[in-house]
This record gives C-alpha cells, structure tokens and sequence, in this order.
C-alpha cells in the first residue's frame, strides 16, 4: 500500500512565494504607471546603452547650443544695427551733398563739416558699441572699447594734411594715413588684431562674426567723414575753392563708403539668416530626439494598465484561495 | 498458557499505540519547524514473543533530492553575490535618464564647453565649465571608492565565512560524535541528524559539498572538487583579512591573502577545489571580477585625462605638467594607470576648491597673464579634443575607438549588461532553487495524515484496552470457580 502525503508547508511555501511574486509585480507595474516610464530600461535595451545616451547627449548639447545661437544672434543683430546706423550717415551725407551741388552758396561747405563732424562721433561711437558687455568690433578682445575719440582721430589726421593746401593731396594724405598700419590701426584702435573664434550653434555649423573696427571697409566711412570734416578746420585756413572741391570729392567718397558698408551689411544678414536656419533646425533635431527618447523610455500606458488589472485580480483571487486552503483542515471536522 | 499471551500481545499493543500516537504528536507539534523532517514509527510483528514490535523512529528523507537542494541553493547563493556586486557597480556607474551617470557628466562638462564657446568672456560660463568638470571627477572618484568599498566587503566577507565555516566544521564533527553514541546506546538520533542537516546546509552555501555516509551513523564532507572538509576531523581554513585595500593589491602580488586548509594553500579560482559557493564568489569578486572593473573605470579615466594633457592642446603645458584633469594633483604618468579613476582630481588652477582662477580654461592653464577675453580658441580645442576618436582597450569593455561620450556609454552600458545577466541568472537559480526546495517541503509533517493516524491510534489503543479488560474478565471467571 503507497500512502501519500503532502507536506503542510509546501502549499504554504507556494502561496507565500506566488503572493510576493505578485506584489512585486503590482509594485513595478504602479511605478510605471505613475511615473509613465519604462522601470527597467537595461532589460528593454539588451544592456546597450550607447544609443539613447547619445541621444540624451545630443539633447544636451542642442539645448547649449541653442543658448549660443541665441547669444549670437543678439550679438549679429547689434553689429547689424551698428552698422546701419552708420550706414544711413553716409548715405544721408551723401544726398545732401550730391542735392546740394546745384546752389552752392558761402555757408553750405561749413554745413557740411558740422555734419560730417556729428556723424564721425556716431559711426565711431556704433563701432565702440556692446552687447551683453561684449565689444561687438574689438575682434578677441571683447572687453576694450575698440576706437579712440573723434578728437584723437582729427588731431592725428591735422598732423598729417598741415600745410597742404590741395584738395587732392589732402584726400591722399587722408587714406595714406587710414591705410598705414603706423597711422589709424596705431592710434585709433584698441582692438584684438584676433577674429573673434568661431561659434559652433549648430551640429557642424559654425558661424564666424568677424567683423573689426580696423576692418577696410568701416574705416572707410571714418575716412569720408573725416575729409569732409577737415575742411573748416581754422589751422589749415583752406580756401573756398578747395573747400568746395573736399565737399564734392568727399561726397564721392561717401557713396564708395555706403557701397562697401551695404556689402559688410548684406554679409552680416547673411549670417544672421544662417543662425535663423539653424535655431529652427535646432528646434525640429530637439523634437526629433525628445520624442525618439520618450518612444524608448516611456511606457505604454495601455499595456502598463491592462496588465496592473489583471494582477490586482490575480492577487485576489490567491487571497480567497490562500484563505479557502486554511480553512481546510482535519482538524475541523474532527 | 495462551490468556497470558494474549494478554502480553495486548499490552505490546497498548505499548505501540502509546508510542505512536507520541511520535504523532511530535510530528504535528514541529510542522512549522525549519529542517525537520516528519518521523515515522517502525513497527513489526514480534519474531520470538507474541504482538507488535516497536522499531526506531525513522525520518522520511529523499537523499537524492537533498543534494539536487543543496546543489541549488548553493548555485543562488552565489548568483546572489554577482547579481547584488554589478547592482551597486551599476548605481555607481549610472544608468541612462539618470542625471548622476558619468556619462551624464560628462555630456554636462560637453554641453557646458559649447556655452563657454559662445561666450568666452563670462566668469560664470567658465565657472560653471569648472562645476562641470569637477562633478565628473566626482562621479568617476565615487564610482572607484564604491568599487574598492566593494572589494573590502568581499574580503570581509571571506573573513567572517572563513570563521563561521571553522565553527561549523567543528561542530558537525562533534555530532558526529554524539550520533555514534547514542546510537550505540540505542537511543534516538533524529533531532541531531536533522541538526546535522541544517548546518551541513549551511556549510553548503559557502562551499558546496558532497555527503559521504561513514559507519554508525557518522558523516564525512568533502567539496565538489574534492578537497575534505570533515573525515573523522574538521578541517582548518585560515584567512588573513586586510584592514584596508588598495588598487594595487591583489591575491597574484602577494599583497593580499589566499585561503589556507590546514596550512595547505588552495585554490581559490572559480575552476578550484572549493568553487561553487559564495566563498568561492567572493574571492572571484576581490580578485577578479572588482579588479576587472576597475581596470575599465582606470581606463576610461586615463583617457580623459590623456585627452587635456597634452601641449599641443594647449601650448602652456609643457611635458610633466598636469592637464585639466590630473593624476592626485600631479602630471599623469602612462605607466601608473592602476587605481588612476580613484586618485583623480580636477587641477588646481582652475577647481573651485583651489585657486579657482578659471580664466585659465580659455587662456592656457599655465598662463601667465590673462589673454583677450574674447578668445575661444583654447576652448574650441577642448570641445574638438572630447570629440577626438581615442581608442580604448580592456577586457571587458573590449577595443572602442569613439568619441568621450560613447566612450562613457559603452562604460554603462557594460555595467548594467553585467547586472542584467546577473539578474536573470539569479531569477533562473531562485526558480530550480524554489521547485526543489518545495520538493523538499512536501516530505515534510503533513497534518491531515497526521490526524487521520491519531484517530486510527486511538480506535486500536481503546480496542487494546478493551481486550486487556475482557482477558481481565476471563481471569476473574477463571479465579471465581
């Protein structure tokens, strides 16, 4: 005869086990629910890591980089306001003088000079202009005032045309002196002779705002103004004639200015429509990423719900079996 | 004179429903019990004397199904060790959405670099670039002192099973001794061999052994591989604990202890004679396993340090001068490597800590005036050198050749593999290690069998009587003529 007997605490140890199994589970399950990710990402990823830290890296970097582009297209756009400002001095100088030409009387070359004097005090204080305490045209060095006083530049420049009395030479020794690496770059400017570095905004985008004082092309307009002031100055004691002559001359060389100042401006918008292009492209890669991240970390909250039921109900139904079997004993019929 | 023997079957009768219904009751009050395994009464009809025979008391156990337990509980207790030292390498290291992860922070210290490109001018940007470089030491540092915590706990561990295992060795040879004793004075030895059970269990989880049955009742142990634990005499193990660990020390160097079996050196390998348990586990960990990881953390660390150390980088380092990131404050020096991820410190010059003088990130570390506040060049050349392909080679992580932030990926990644694979086979082991011990559990007190005894006991124990009286009567009859 085989007697078989089943031991009080297997069905005890089975139900014990089974019931922390699902506690576990129920204790997983509401964590995903309620934080909406996935609790255990190793698993989902095989151990493989390197592609959603990449994409948390690239998230990372595109939020500095969007900082930078928002730092440097503050920075274009005041260059680009500066600019114009200047801009609109020679060209607004150029128009009165060139609308002028038909009734040149006694006084309008003097007019002239005290227009050409206010604006030289404009352009040079838009090329010392900042933004968010930088320099916009010291190149590197970020933190000096690029240019020297209209002052210095006239005092410098009557050392130079002294005693000329022709409007020719005199223009000539103006741009000698503006050319010369001894004359305006050493007494005028301030400035880094450095680029300022290149800023990367973008993944492989860079954008290099290089514009400097002692660049050709914005002296330029200093130097147009500056003949065109020179000519009342009481020291040279020029002549009517010639002071005509600088008016008309200058006038010239105020539409080469505005010329040369346009094509600084057009680079500079340039540039500034590459930054929009790249902070949206920013924007559309930081979507991309956040929802190829969230498609990998979050869970879905149908499965993680439907599945939270079903081992609720699991669960219940191991209480009442787990209460049923101790109920069940000898004992209690004896 | 056959009343009188039916009177003697009658009282033998009484005798073994007497015992039985004791050895009912013995069984019911241990049910619960740990280790104890439901007693049976052997019974027989008497051979020279008329009635029943009373046995001894047997324990109903299934050897072979006691071994296949052991084997499994030894094989959870040791994936338990792997599976709980990758679980706490894995939180040092990080894992991904974790904002504490060395890649994390590294891609921070990367994140930060950009924003100090974009203005190179600003004392906070590069403060910040030094908060950010800093917290990645921080986070290597910390993940290496986990790492060394993690090996002295191994080695403590080694050193309290070493001692708990001498105490147990000892005392299985002691009741081995009693046995015999009481056995040769014919009383029961169930309660000490199934104490016996227990602590041989025990021995078990720390080294998995076999079960030799010697003569009268003793038991002689001997490990998997061969090696004796108890023949007749316990063996002796000794380990001599470290207070301390360093990097450097390993078993191989002499800096640190084997194991001993009466003054016999063993292996300790996981191929050795004692392999199997978690003793075994913990010398693999202290030895192997925790020096592996190491060797990867050191890697990675000499690789973000080699990154800034160089002059062509930055042309005020000159050779022997530390980088960004230094070896203890000091230049990093190729041939010392080991223990480099725990010894690493953000430079002087430029920590918050120190000097703060963070000015030099943009103008060279070692420069000796600050330079045009403008300049991004130095740092473009730090965000170019975290981009740089470097190769990195060891065991574990294998060659890579990438940039400092898959570099750090594949780190984690590495770690949490590790710690996965050690999960699921500690889930496997817990599955065969629960069918078997619940194998194991259904041999044990079943109290309804129990019960439905006790009331077949009681019905023979009243008919017994009822013939003691009825003999009775017929004597009185017989008396009474």
């Amino acid at each position: 005869m085989i007697y078989n007997s089943y031991g009080d605490l297997t069905s005890h140890s089975f139900l014990r086990n089974r019931n922390a199994e699902l506690k576990l589970d129920l204790a997983t399950l509401s964590q995903e629910v309620s934080t909406g990710k996935k609790s255990n990402l190793t698993e989902e990823l095989g151990g493989n890591f390197s592609f959603l830290a990449d994409i948390e890296n690239n998230l990372n970097r595109i939020e500095s980089q969007m900082v930078a582009t928002g730092e440097t297209e503050l920075f274009a756009l005041s260059i680009q306001d500066s600019l114009a400002r200047v801009q609109e001095g020679t060209q607004g100088l150029r128009d009165n003088i060139y609308s002028s030409f038909s009734n040149v009387n006694e006084s309008t070359p003097l007019q002239f000079a005290n227009e050409a004097d206010r604006q030289l005090e404009v352009a040079i204080s838009a090329f010392n202009g900042s933004a968010g305490g930088r320099s916009l045209f010291a190149g590197t060095a970020t933190s000096t005032v690029p240019l020297n006083g209209a002052d210095t530049l006239m005092t410098e420049l009557l050392g130079e045309v002294s005693g000329l009395t022709d409007a020719d030479d005199i223009i000539l020794a103006v741009k000698d002196w503006f050319a010369d690496p001894a004359g305006f770059d050493t007494a005028m400017y301030n400035g880094s002779t450095t680029d300022i570095s290149p800023i990367e905004v973008g993944d492989g985008e860079q954008v290099a705002l290089n514009v400097r004082a002692d660049n050709d092309d914005l002296k330029s307009a200093l130097q147009s103004f500056a003949i065109i002031a020179l000519l009342d100055e009481p020291s040279l004691g020029l002549s009517a004639e010639t002071q005509r002559e600088l008016v008309s001359k200058g006038g010239a060389e105020l539409a080469d200015s505005t010329e040369r100042l346009i094509n600084v401006q057009a680079d500079m918008g340039f540039m500034e429509a590459q930054l929009e292009r790249v902070s949206t492209r920013n924007l559309a890669t930081k979507t991309a990423l956040s929802l190829a991240f969230n498609d990998i970390v979050l869970a879905d909250q149908y499965e993680v719900s439907s599945r939270l039921k079903s081992t609720e109900t699991h669960l219940e139904i191991l209480y009442t079996v787990t209460a049923r079997s101790a109920q069940l004993s000898l004992v209690k019929y004896m | 004179m056959s009343i009188t023997s039916a009177l003697n079957s009658a009282m033998t009768g009484l005798t073994a429903n007497a015992r039985l219904s004791q050895v009912t009751s013995e069984n019911l009050a241990n049910a619960l019990t740990p280790g104890y395994s439901s007693q049976r009464l052997n019974l027989s009809t008497g051979q020279y004397t008329p009635g029943v025979r009373i046995g001894d008391v047997e324990r109903s156990i299934n050897p072979a199904l006691q071994s296949s337990a052991r084997k499994a509980e030894a094989e959870y207790s040791q994936t338990g060790v792997y599976a709980d030292f990758y679980a706490i390498m894995s939180g040092l290291v990080g894992t991904v959405d974790d904002s504490t992860s060395i890649s994390a922070q590294m891609s921070n210290f990367d994140a930060a670099l950009v924003e100090t490109i974009s203005r190179p001018d600003s004392t906070e940007r590069l403060h910040d670039l030094s908060v950010k470089a800093d917290l990645i030491v921080q986070s290597i540092t910390n993940a290496a002192d986990g790492l060394n915590q993690q090996r002295l706990v191994a080695e403590q561990s080694i050193d309290s099973q070493v001692e708990t295992l001498n105490g147990q060795l000892k005392e299985l040879e002691k009741l081995n001794a009693r046995i015999v004793v009481s056995q040769a004075a014919g009383s029961t030895t169930t309660a000490m061999e199934d104490q016996r059970d227990l602590i041989i269990d025990a021995v078990n989880q720390a080294i998995p052994v076999n079960v030799v049955q010697r003569d009268q009742g003793r038991v002689a142990l001997y490990t998997v591989g061969g090696e004796a634990l108890l023949d007749g005499k316990a063996a002796e193990l000794s380990f001599d604990a470290k207070r301390n660990i360093e990097p450097e020390m390993t078993q191989a160097n002499g800096l640190l202890s084997g194991l001993e079996i009466n003054g016999r050196a063993v292996d300790t390998s996981t191929t050795g004679a004692l392999r199997g348990g978690t003793l075994i586990a913990q010398f693999d960990i202290r030895d192997n396993v925790a020096v592996e990881a190491q060797n990867d953390l050191d890697a990675i660390a000499m690789d973000l340090v080699q990154r800034f150390q160089d002059s062509a980088l930055d042309t005020s380092i000159f050779p022997g001068d530390p980088g960004i990131f230094t070896d203890g404050g000091g230049a990093f020096d190729p041939a010392d490597v080991i223990g480099l991820s725990a010894r690493l410190e953000l430079n002087d010059q430029v920590s918050l800590n120190g000097q703060a003088e963070t000015w030099r990130f943009r103008d060279g570390l070692y420069a000796a005036t600050q330079g045009e506040p403008g300049n991004a060049s130095l740092l473009i050349g730090y965000g170019d050198a975290l981009a740089d392909s470097r190769t990195v080679s060891t065991t574990k992580l294998g060659t890579i050749s990438a940039d400092i932030n898959t570099l750090s990926a594949s780190l984690m990644s590495r770690f949490a593999r590790d710690s996965d694979g050690a999960n699921n086979s500690l889930s496997y082991a817990a599955t065969s290690y629960t069918e078997m011990a619940q194998a194991e559990l259904a041999l044990g007190v079943d109290s309804d069998a129990e019960l439905q005894n006790m009331m077949l006991i009681e019905n023979a124990y009243a008919a017994n009587a009822r013939m003691l009286s009825t003999i009775d009567e017929m004597m009185q009859t017989l008396l009474r003529m």
